[in-house]
């Protein structure tokens, strides 16, 4: 089977695509028999009963021969499978024209065999037959574009939401909520009260811009809920110096990448470890985050999907709103896995214009 | 969870259960809950693989609710070497999200609870635990997105586990139906296949030899012979191991890197 995405030919021999075809004959000869009559009447009649039994052969024929062919068609890529379609068609044609004349000849019902008007409804039908044929693969092209387009979006968005937050994050969190209702219920409190809030930053706009501060206090509401769950094993280092705290960062980019930090560092570790986050500046110019967090002593899976899914959109989100002024690097060194980023210092939105960032 | 189907529920008898997960917060609740139900007694806890392992074997529990995510050895490898003992306990894995494992559980009729967990669906899960075979966890394993690499091996003492880290592993030797497992100091039997193993371990062993897999990290250099046959020193083993003509552009290549 090809890649479903650009493969647009449907499976002809469906009962619902046979149905289409005839209606479109049908169609066909209804609009034919308008063109070659003013008026409604015997003629109008005859005309619409010889066409659509005409038309309606052809489109049998046809779809006999779709049946047929269907397998192959869907073996091959689009373009051949098309071109197979046509040419089917095009036999159908042909094949229908020179039956109906045959069968008037031996009906008595013309006198020659080969008619001199034989040529012409020959081309006229095939010409007919290819431009209608040619449509109705256009169409069926743009509403399968249009299906997948649709699905590849909510899948998108999907994983956008997901690259927020892990599901795991989430239902391990509950869990220990809902052993702390009992045990210590104002923890519980406190720590649905987290949970709240950073689940209204999560659904927020992750496009904006937000003070440094906002986003360092998210951070720390995310880590109170990540030390109930892992108590101890979790410790963190904080080292901030001469940052400004209106300084404007995209939202959500520490956060994600604390999590990161604790899903692939410090939860595979017997012992846990210590997640250490330092933001600094440069001078008045440029934002440092610099995150590191130690390696599992023992590696099970190689640094999984959610990882790099995380991380991309973040690079996104920075190139959008600072373009090649931001980078966003990952190392190991040692023991340490280390994740950097550099951003220039902004503190209101119209100052990326000032600064010659945006283009 | 499993629907337990036309199957008409029986009351078990009170079962021995052993808790294991490494977050406390959800180790209390589990015991809270299997209190509230009643039946069932908690024997014990256990916060990773290698313990619930120890705690098994000491405890001898009727079922594990058993976290698949945790530090160190994690509960779908502590299932599998612990399908290895005479009479296994059940298993009911606990799971926060992990939607292609889960999958893999559901095909292949593996009990799960999901996180925050449910009393009732903690009740019917022990009322209906049933054995598990390590087939059927080998093929919870194999169909998962990224197949879990076993830390350690077990082997099998008149029905009791003896885990060997394969980090200490220095080769496997195959015969016919074994395969020979030595460390620095010790030497043990296994019922695996050579090729399985290769497979599995492939991105820390070498095949030397048709019946011969060494661990690259012990790997200390190797040597022709007079007679024109390669040999490889391993760390911490006095003899050496002959390389087939076979593997021998393997093993040198592998030298080269």
């Amino acid at each position: 089977m090809k890649d479903s995405t650009s493969y647009f030919l449907p499976d002809f021999g469906s009962l619902s695509m046979g149905a289409k075809i005839l209606v479109l004959a049908e169609a066909i000869a209804v609009i034919f028999t308008i063109g070659l009559n003013d008026r409604v009447g015997i003629t109008a009649g005859r005309d619409f009963l010889f066409l659509s039994a005409y038309a309606l052969t052809i489109a049998l024929v046809s779809l006999l021969f779709l049946r047929i062919a269907s397998r192959i068609i869907r073996k091959r890529s689009a373009i051949v499978g098309s071109l197979v379609v046509i040419a089917l068609m095009l036999i159908a044609i042909v094949a229908v024209t020179e039956g109906m004349i045959a069968a008037f000849y031996n009906l008595h019902m013309i006198p020659s065999r080969w008619p001199a008007w034989q040529m012409t409804v020959l081309v006229h039908s095939l010409l007919i037959g290819t431009i209608v044929m040619l449509l109705g693969l256009r169409h069926l092209f743009v509403s399968h574009k249009a299906q997948t387009d649709a699905k590849l979006e909510q899948e998108a968005r999907i994983q956008a939401l997901q690259s927020r937050i892990r599901p795991h994050f989430l239902f391990n969190s509950m869990n220990s909520i809902a052993s702390l209702t009992r045990s210590d219920p104002p923890r519980a409190e406190a720590a649905l009260q987290d949970l709240a809030d950073l689940f209204r930053v999560l659904l927020a706009d992750a496009r904006k811009l937000v003070p440094i501060s906002a986003e360092q206090e998210i951070s720390r509401q995310y880590l109170e809920i990540e030390k109930l769950r892992l108590g101890d094993r979790l410790q963190v280092n904080w080292i901030v110096s001469n940052v400004p705290r209106n300084a404007l960062i995209p939202a959500l980019t520490l956060q994600p990448l604390l999590e990161n930090a604790i899903y692939h560092g410090i939860e595979p570790r017997f012992g846990g470890g210590t997640v250490k986050v330092e933001l600094w500046a440069d001078n008045t110019e440029t934002l440092n985050i610099l995150i590191s967090n130690p390696v599992p002593e023992v590696r099970k899976h190689a640094h999984g999907r959610g990882n790099k899914i995380a991380m991309d959109n973040i690079r996104q989100r920075l190139a959008s709103h600072f373009h090649e002024a931001a980078t966003l690097q990952t190392f190991e060194e040692g023991d340490q896995y280390r994740v950097k980023i550099k951003m220039p210092i902004i503190k209101n939105q119209g100052d990326r214009y000032l600064a010659g960032i945006s283009r | 969870m499993r629907e337990p189907g036309m199957v008409v529920e029986q009351k078990r008898e009170a079962m021995k259960v052993l808790i294991v997960d490494d977050e406390k917060l959800a180790r209390d609740r589990l015991r809270e809950l299997v209190g509230e139900i009643g039946e069932h007694t908690v024997v014990g806890e256990a916060m990773n693989g290698n313990e619930a392992i120890e705690q098994t074997a000491r405890l001898n529990p009727d079922v594990l609710l058993m976290d698949i995510r945790m530090p160190g050895m994690d509960g779908l490898e502590a299932a599998m070497h612990l399908m290895g003992l005479d009479s296994p306990p059940g298993v009911i894995f606990t799971t926060a999200y992990d939607q292609h494992a889960l999958d893999a559980f559901e095909v292949n009729a593996v009990d799960y609870l999901l996180k925050p967990i449910r009393k009732d669906r903690l009740a019917k899960a022990l009322s209906k635990a049933g054995k598990l075979t390590l087939q059927q966890l080998q093929d919870v394993n194999q169909a998962q997105e990224t197949p879990i690499v076993r830390t350690h091996l077990s082997v099998h003492l008149r029905g009791n586990i003896r885990l060997v880290p394969v980090q200490d592993v220095l080769y496997f030797l195959a015969d016919n139906k074994y395969v020979t497992v030595r460390t620095a100091s010790e030497e043990h039997l296994i019922e695996d296949s050579l090729v399985n193993l290769e497979r599995e371990f492939d991105e820390s062993f070498l095949r030397i030899h048709r019946n011969a897999l060494v661990a690259t990290p012990y790997i200390s250099g190797i040597e022709k012979d007079g007679g024109g046959t390669w040999h490889v020193a391993l760390r911490g083993l006095d003899k050496r191991l002959a390389v087939s003509r076979r593997h021998a552009a393997a093993v040198r290549r592998w030298a080269r890197r």
